[in-house]
């Protein structure tokens, strides 16, 4: 064979030139990967757009086995203060939550930490998605919702975390670079921008459960979660009237929102006093179709088989006789044998009843018109419009449910916030951490907790904050760990 | 045949017409010639050359008569050579005119020489010089040297091996030389005008060929550290993963088989570990026949991982489970299809390949056809492998004596809880375990190749088969069936030269995994009941179904893949020294992996069912590569430049299926017969691209120097950071070239050579699409289900846009001597590499999304050494040859610095200035005569001995201050072969000085066989001076510290005689008898023995009770015809 030598210069030129047709940056350029897409395709349609807050409720309801939003806030800040304590031989992690002998390094309050931290990275990465987006399909009432609901969640995971932690780094991007290093925010600056938030959803979120769709069950926030948490968060700012108002907000919506007469029924997916519950999946669920707290705290059998996480007596002693909440919340075991205990049974789907992709009788309750009554009660207790009289008589709606007594309207102020603390006590028992965070924001803490025998002796009052995680500070030098640990 | 009375009057010389027509046979003569006779008359050779030629003979009959028969043998000669030869010593010279051919008579004096015919050639040449250069079988050879040593001036030959210079003075001397070829001198004879010469391939050490990255150089001349082991040398070796056979052969490279499993993945490490990152695995590049094997590591939720400690799981990505970790990508090559396996360790031999040389580059030939008569060799082998080495394991009587000794030191009464193997089973069985377990596993192979052709086209093929047992001889084999070929062309005008090889190969592993025989108790009842199945009874009855060891044989790993490896060279010449080449390689790893959980297995009590993991990894690589070389003169030097560019796509595909709920085992083979089944997937590519340039110039073989450049880009990094340019200088100074140096030099030193390097490769790991921003369903198995009935999308990974390459600095330097006319060499080499700017998972706090991003983190990692090569003929007679070799490296590590380290992953683990394979451990002090418990240094002084893991080790209130590094201080090979008449006795020893973990450290009296020796001289009451602890069941913190103080670690360096092999081949004419060319009959043995004070089976494989490296010994008949 021979190529003849003029071939050759126009052979190579036009081999040149080829290639840089082919610019070098195509040539290494990949397709997209094949199981998962680009943030700029899940934000081009709303479909998509709403995948990516559901990736943040399932987050919330299931994560990967207990975490801040569907069980550990309940279950550990539980044993913190004087709910809880942890029944047989556990490790040592677990073990030093009832005599709060945290060590800096424990494992749970770590799971706590990421699992918030967490949802706000998937929130944050959803309100810049939308923002960056630039898609026609990606319609704009979708963009504000979604928008909307990122920050509501945003704000909810950031209440836990100060509630938790303390001051703690306020991440509002993605963006490693910027969140890489960073110091923590004043507590108070956290507050400000979940009140922010809170604001934006409450403005934007729908006033009914429209977005869920048909049943319209109370899975997806709106306008009276947003509501409620920030009657919430101005309660623990002690902005009593803003508290009251927003709490008044809710409460005088009761077209949606009422007490159920039965407290049994206050957990079930119909509940009338839902304002927004966490849908757990049914398979591929460690719980299937119970939720994750039920699944961790209810004994197997119910009543003979070992509950870990019981009731303490200082909180059962609370109880008033003949206060139908300790019947209908509360259960007991034998424990094989070994002696009786109590545990929370205010969910009743549990290891012996779960069932493989069965539908649920129960969602996980985030936000209950109970507490609202409570917030707003706590405010006029304390200054708000109505003052003590008012106080009184949203106690006694909660006091009535319950078979009880209705407080006398003769109680002194002292004693008003006495019974507001009470009343808290036993309606919100192991419940999101309420015990734990009234104790804090009121300053009882120290009092109540030192006391207990159980407790003795008592490590210290910077036991009130958990620890932030070891491995956080070693990877951002600018984080100093909480007084104490 | 035509005849005229009419004489062209030529006055051309024939030799000068002969050179004119070499000028010009690109485009005149493209024709070759093969005739063989005895006495053959001259018209019947014309007649023959016509046939073959189509050219015709123009001359005068009278002519001839002057003219002698011939005898000649000639295939393939090119047209004007066979002339040569034939009118060799003939009154008569030939001339072209178009197509017919001349013969006329030679005039008695040379006349004046007029111009050329072809003036554009040589316009007004002086009177000119031919010759041609080929190798022994008359293979032209193209780009040699010439240079005529009183002018110190020089020439290449050109595409058919041929040169012209201008007519040197008489009795001149022309140097020829070639890489891979040994030089030849000659002194021109008055009048001489043309020169045939024959090089030969060189065997010394010094010149003898050595792949290099995009070519061949030689050590002589070679500017980079490159080590080269040759075919034959693997294929001695009896083992099926031809990376094996390189442990100990290369200096500084590290070869560790992660297991005793044939297949397993091998870890192979050069020069020290670069990264701090323990999930960067230190394989270099391999590239086979120029085209790159890239595994992209897929990490998947539910699958085999890779790791810094672990290797890569090569070819089994997919796929819950396999015993063994993986398999090995190269064990899918068959390792006598091999011909060569270089190994390129500093900048210059690997900053060509740019971003990814960072860890070094291992290039793979594979045998190549080879022209001549069809030859068919066969090579059969049988061996049989067993351990090596046993442990001295307690007997039942001691067992029960240390049992029952625990229980009382314990304060405890024997009881069926705390000793239910002595209360159960009878206490008088003895089983040795290692025995029962680990048996003699039979292989057998056989190879054939066919190889043949003529110089224009040749060919080779080869076959092979290997299976092989594991030593869990109960069940398992590996299985390979290979089928290699290689085609090569070469035009008529020698321009064209097309290359095309292509490796096949299906492998097929089937493992299981054996409980470690050496904690199982010894009285424990047979693997086995009476009716064949799994004896669960035995151990049921005993309580201790939850301990069941055996379950295991009946859930095998199965592996079955398909390798595809081709690639094709097309090279042309442009021009003399100009050549213009395009390869284009594929490989393909198809590959399916299973898990089974059979019932079978499992205790029949329980009415289990049977599950099933199926996985599948398809691997693809192409890669395109132009490239252009020109070699010319300047001046004195040659300069050899080479341009050229690499297009290189990679993809790894990866699924797994795990299904469940099988009722029957027959069943399991397919998902479709489960109760249920959840999957996941993942694919994995990457782009590379780069433009490479080298340029070296070598001054009369005395002066090198060498300039490599690459600027690449890859598709793992985000856009605007795609591209990277790396780059070496180099140079090698060849002082024995020196004529002051030869003057200074004694004798006997023959050669003395320097040369040094410099540059900076890099590493593209990290994984592919790290920059992207990406959003996926969680995995299905508890993860998160739909929210809604709204299937939800959470983002995978924290987006790093900004990361780099990650840099290797590399310094070479080599020191080459030879001695006794270079029967003796030794190259000692120093090196240190940096590696900075490293690309790794760096760890970050949660709050940026994730525990950790891809990026560049600051640290400098350092590996420094030595490594000393040696090889020495030190007999070289006709019936008896010795030859030595030595080889050593040895590693310094070191973590550099690291800018702000206390605020670092790293600072618990890891400290500036030390190894960082080191680790940090407790001072043991012995056995403490009080309570015979084991005690160690408090090294605080704060009256405890404390493991606090949050705090550097040594620091505070931690009492882990001492460190052991424990990657070997150094390590190397012997090799010595010895030839005498027939026989061949081939023998290499490997050596490792390093530190080792005990085999044993855990506690001593509970239910798990212990090493005999911690029965001798253990503590019994107190008082004693022992050397062994007490026996007890009840573990306190001291048992556990054991294992993390310097008491657990030991010399575990060694000597081994890794390979020894005897052949011996048959006499010719017995051969020739039964129609055979050659017959030779061996034995090679692997693991012969090992010397070393290191107390467990094998210092390699230090963890007890796993797998070790068998001994094989292994018998071979080769024959060819």
């Amino acid at each position: 064979m021979s190529i003849h030598p003029k071939l050759i210069i126009p052979a190579v030129v036009s081999i040149v030139i080829g290639a840089c047709q082919l610019s070098c940056r195509k040539m290494v350029s990949v397709p997209e990967p094949v199981n998962s897409i680009t943030t700029s395709e899940v934000f081009s349609s709303d479909d998509q757009a709403s995948s990516a807050m559901a990736g943040i409720y399932t987050q919330l309801a299931n994560g990967s086995g207990l975490s801040f939003s569907n069980g550990y806030t309940t279950i550990l800040t539980g044993m913190s203060s004087d709910e809880l304590f942890y029944y047989g031989a556990g490790d040592i992690n677990i073990l030093a939550f009832a005599p709060n002998q945290l060590l800096y390094s424990n494992t749970y309050t770590n799971t706590l930490w990421s699992s918030a931290y967490q949802v706000i990275y998937s929130a944050n990465s959803v309100i810049e998605g939308i923002a960056a987006s630039t898609a026609i399909k990606l319609t704009d009432s979708v963009r504000k919702e979604l928008t909307a609901e990122a920050k509501f969640a945003r704000a909810f995971a950031y209440f836990y975390l100060t509630n938790l932690f303390g001051d703690v780094p306020l991440a509002l991007t993605v963006d490693f670079n910027k969140t890489r290093y960073m110091a923590r925010t004043p507590s108070a600056q956290v507050y400000k921008q979940i009140i922010e938030d809170l604001k934006e959803a409450q403005s934007v979120l729908p006033p009914d459960y429209s977005v869920a769709g048909p049943p319209y069950e109370r899975i997806i926030p709106n306008r009276w979660a947003a509501t409620a948490l920030l009657a919430r968060v101005y309660l623990y700012m002690k902005d009593y009237t803003d508290a009251a108002g927003q709490a008044s907000a809710v409460i005088n919506n009761t077209s949606l929102y009422t007490l159920e007469p039965d407290p049994a029924n206050t957990f079930l997916i119909n509940s009338r006093e839902a304002i927004w519950q966490l849908k757990q999946g049914t398979i591929n669920n460690p719980s299937w179709n119970a939720t994750l707290e039920g699944y961790a705290l209810i004994a197997f059998p119910v009543s003979t088989g070992v509950a870990r996480y019981c009731l303490t007596p200082s909180l059962l002693n609370a109880f008033e006789p003949g206060d139908l909440r300790r019947s209908a919340w509360v259960a007991s075991t034998n424990n094989g044998g070994s002696g009786t205990t109590y545990y929370p049974y205010k969910y009743k789907l549990g290891p012996g009843d779960a069932a493989y992709g069965a539908p649920s009788s129960e969602y996980y309750m985030v936000f209950r018109l109970a507490e609202v009554y409570l917030i707003r009660a706590e405010a006029e207790a304390n200054g708000a419009t109505g003052g003590s009289a008012a106080a009184i008589a949203d106690l006694n709606i909660l006091r009535s449910r319950a078979g009880l007594a209705g407080l006398s309207s003769s109680l002194t102020d002292a004693q008003v916030t006495a019974a507001v603390a009470h009343e808290r006590q036993v309606e919100l028992f192991a419940e999101w951490g309420h015990r734990w965070m009234d104790l804090r924001r009121t300053g009882q803490a120290h009092d109540i907790l030192s006391a207990l025998t159980e407790k003795q002796p008592w490590a210290g009052d910077y036991q009130l904050q958990y620890p932030i995680p070891p491995a956080e500070i070693r990877t951002d030098h600018f984080l100093v760990q909480n007084p104490g640990y | 045949m035509h005849f005229t009375k009419t004489l062209l009057v030529m006055k051309l010389t024939s030799i000068l017409m002969l050179g004119v027509c070499l000028q010009v046979s690109a485009r005149v003569h493209s024709q070759t010639v093969s005739f063989s006779g005895k006495n053959v008359s001259l018209e019947k050779v014309f007649t023959a050359v016509e046939k073959q030629t189509g050219y015709v003979f123009f001359f005068d009959e009278a002519i001839l008569k002057d003219a002698r028969p011939v005898t000649i043998q000639a295939e393939n000669y090119p047209l004007q050579l066979f002339l040569s030869c034939v009118l060799n010593g003939q009154p008569l010279k030939f001339s072209f005119q178009n197509k017919t051919i001349v013969i006329s008579r030679k005039e008695p004096v040379a006349a004046p020489i007029p111009p050329a015919p072809d003036t554009a050639v040589h316009p007004s040449s002086p009177p000119m010089f031919y010759g041609w250069v080929m190798d022994m079988s008359g293979q032209a050879l193209s780009g040699a040297s010439v240079t005529i040593k009183s002018l110190g001036k020089s020439t290449l030959t050109n595409g058919q091996g041929l040169f012209s210079i201008p007519r040197p003075a008489a009795k001149s001397k022309l140097i020829i030389s070639f890489v891979g070829y040994t030089t030849k001198e000659v002194t021109l004879t008055e009048g001489q005008q043309e020169l045939f010469i024959q090089l030969a391939v060189a065997v010394n050490a010094l010149d003898a060929e050595v792949v290099q990255a995009y070519g061949k150089t030689s050590q002589r001349l070679a500017v980079g550290n490159i080590v080269q082991v040759s075919g034959e040398e693997i294929q001695k070796q009896p083992v099926m993963n031809p990376l094996l056979a390189l442990n100990g052969r290369v200096p500084g490279m590290l070869v560790t088989p992660t297991s005793g499993y044939i297949s397993a993945p091998v870890k192979v490490e050069i020069r020290g570990r670069n990264t701090l990152d323990a999930n960067q695995i230190s394989d270099p590049l391999y590239v086979i026949d120029g085209v790159p094997l890239t595994i992209l590591d897929l990490n998947m939720s539910y699958s085999l991982s890779s790791s810094y400690a672990k290797g890569s799981a090569g070819f089994v990505q997919g796929g819950l489970f396999s015993y063994t970790g993986g398999q090995s990508p190269l064990f899918s090559l068959n390792p006598a299809d091999i011909e060569s396996i270089s190994v390129l360790k500093d900048a210059a031999a690997t900053a060509i390949y740019g971003s990814r040389g960072a860890n070094g580059v291992i290039l793979i030939t594979t045998k190549k056809a080879k022209p001549g008569k069809t030859q068919l060799d066969i090579q059969v082998n049988q061996s049989i492998s067993n351990v090596a080495r046993h442990w001295d394991m307690l007997n039942t009587q001691q067992y029960v004596q240390m049992r029952r000794e625990a229980l009382k030191n314990d304060g405890l009464a024997l009881t069926a809880a705390n000793a239910p193997e002595l209360v159960n089973w009878d206490t008088t069985r003895y089983t040795d375990w290692q025995k029962k377990i680990w048996g003699v596993a039979k292989s057998t192979g056989a190879n054939m190749s066919l190889s043949g052709g003529d110089r224009n086209n040749s060919f080779t093929i080869g076959v092979g088969y290997a299976r092989s047992q594991d030593i869990t001889t109960l069940a398992g084999s590996n299985q390979r069936i290979s089928l290699s070929s290689g085609l090569s062309h070469l035009s008529p005008d020698q321009k064209l030269k097309v290359d095309l090889r292509a490796e096949y190969a299906y492998t097929y592993v089937n493992a299981i995994s054996m409980p470690g025989p050496t904690t199982l108790a010894p009285n424990a009842p047979p693997i086995f009941d009476t009716r064949g199945n799994l004896n669960w009874p035995d151990w049921n009855k005993a309580g201790l179904s939850d301990k069941f060891p055996f379950a295991t044989i009946l859930t095998p790993s199965i592996s079955g893949n398909n390798f595809i490896n081709g690639s094709l060279q097309i090279n042309y010449a442009l021009a003399k020294g100009l050549n213009l080449g395009i390869l284009g390689g594929y490989n393909n790893a198809f590959s399916t992996s299973a898990w089974y959980n059979t019932i079978a297995s499992q205790n029949p009590i329980l009415k289990a069912m049977a599950s099933a993991a199926y996985g599948t990894t398809v691997l693809n690589n192409w890669n395109v590569e132009p490239q252009l070389n020109y070699a010319f003169y300047i001046g004195p030097g040659q300069l050899n430049c080479l341009v050229g560019g690499t297009w290189q796509g990679t993809t790894t595909r990866g699924m797994t299926t795990l299904a469940y709920g099988f009722t029957n085992d027959a069943l399991i083979q397919t998902p479709s017969n489960a109760l249920g089944s959840v999957s996941s997937g993942n694919l994995s590519q990457k782009k590379y691209a780069s433009i490479h340039g080298r340029i070296n110039y070598n001054w009369l073989n005395k002066y090198i120097l060498e300039l490599s450049g690459n600027r690449d880009g890859s598709s793992y990094f985000g856009p605007g950071r795609q591209f990277g340019n790396f780059w070496s200088a180099g140079g090698a100074w060849i002082a024995s070239e020196e004529d002051w140096m030869k003057r200074v030099l004694p004798s006997w030193w023959s050669f003395l050579k320097l040369n040094a390097s410099y540059g900076v490769t890099g590493h593209d790991g990290g994984g592919a699409y790290q920059y992207l921003s990406q959003w996926s369903t969680p995995a299905a198995y508890m993860g998160s289900p739909p929210y809604n009935n709204v299937v939800p999308l959470t983002p995978t990974h924290a987006v790093n846009q900004d990361y780099q390459w990650q840099e290797n600095r590399k310094i070479n330097a080599d020191l080459t001597l030879g001695f006794l006319k270079d029967r003796i060499n030794l190259t000692v080499t120093w090196y240190r590499d940096r590696c900075n700017n490293q690309l790794t998972s760096i760890p970050t706090p949660v709050f940026t999304g994730f525990a950790s991003v891809t990026g560049n983190s600051p640290a400098n990692v350092q590996n420094t050494g030595w490594e000393a090569l040696v090889n020495a003929k030190v007999i070289s007679s006709a019936s008896i040859s010795w030859t030595l070799g030595f080889n050593i490296g040895i590693n310094r590590n070191k973590l550099l610095s690291y800018p702000d380290f206390q605020y670092s992953p790293y600072y618990l683990t890891m400290k500036i200035g030390q190894p960082l394979n080191n680790v940090y451990l407790f001072h043991y002090l012995g056995i403490n005569p009080q309570n015979g418990q084991r005690s160690f240094t408090d090294y605080n002084h704060d009256g405890v001995v404390t493991n606090n893991p949050n705090i550097p080790p040594g620091t505070v209130n931690d009492d882990h201050y001492i460190a052991i590094d424990v990657t070997p201080r150094y390590s190397g090979g012997i090799r010595s072969m010895l030839t005498y008449k027939r026989c061949m006795l081939t023998m290499f020893f490997n050596f490792k000085k390093q530190m080792g973990m005990l085999p044993y450290t855990d506690m001593v009296g509970v239910m798990s066989n212990v090493p005999a020796d911690l029965f001798k001289d253990h503590w019994q009451k107190p008082g004693d001076q022992v050397k062994n602890p007490r026996f007890s069941t009840q573990g306190s913190n001291s048992d556990g510290y054991f294992g993390q103080s310097d008491g657990a670690y030991t010399d575990a360096s060694y000597l081994r005689l890794s390979t020894l092999a005897f052949s011996y081949s048959i006499p010719e004419n017995i051969c020739k008898k039964a129609h055979m060319q050659g017959l030779s009959l061996s034995i090679n043995m692997q693991n012969v023995f090992t010397i070393t004070s290191y107390k467990g089976v094998d210092p390699e494989i230090t963890s007890f009770g796993t797998l070790p490296q068998p001994r094989v010994i292994e018998g071979r008949i080769a024959f060819n015809f």
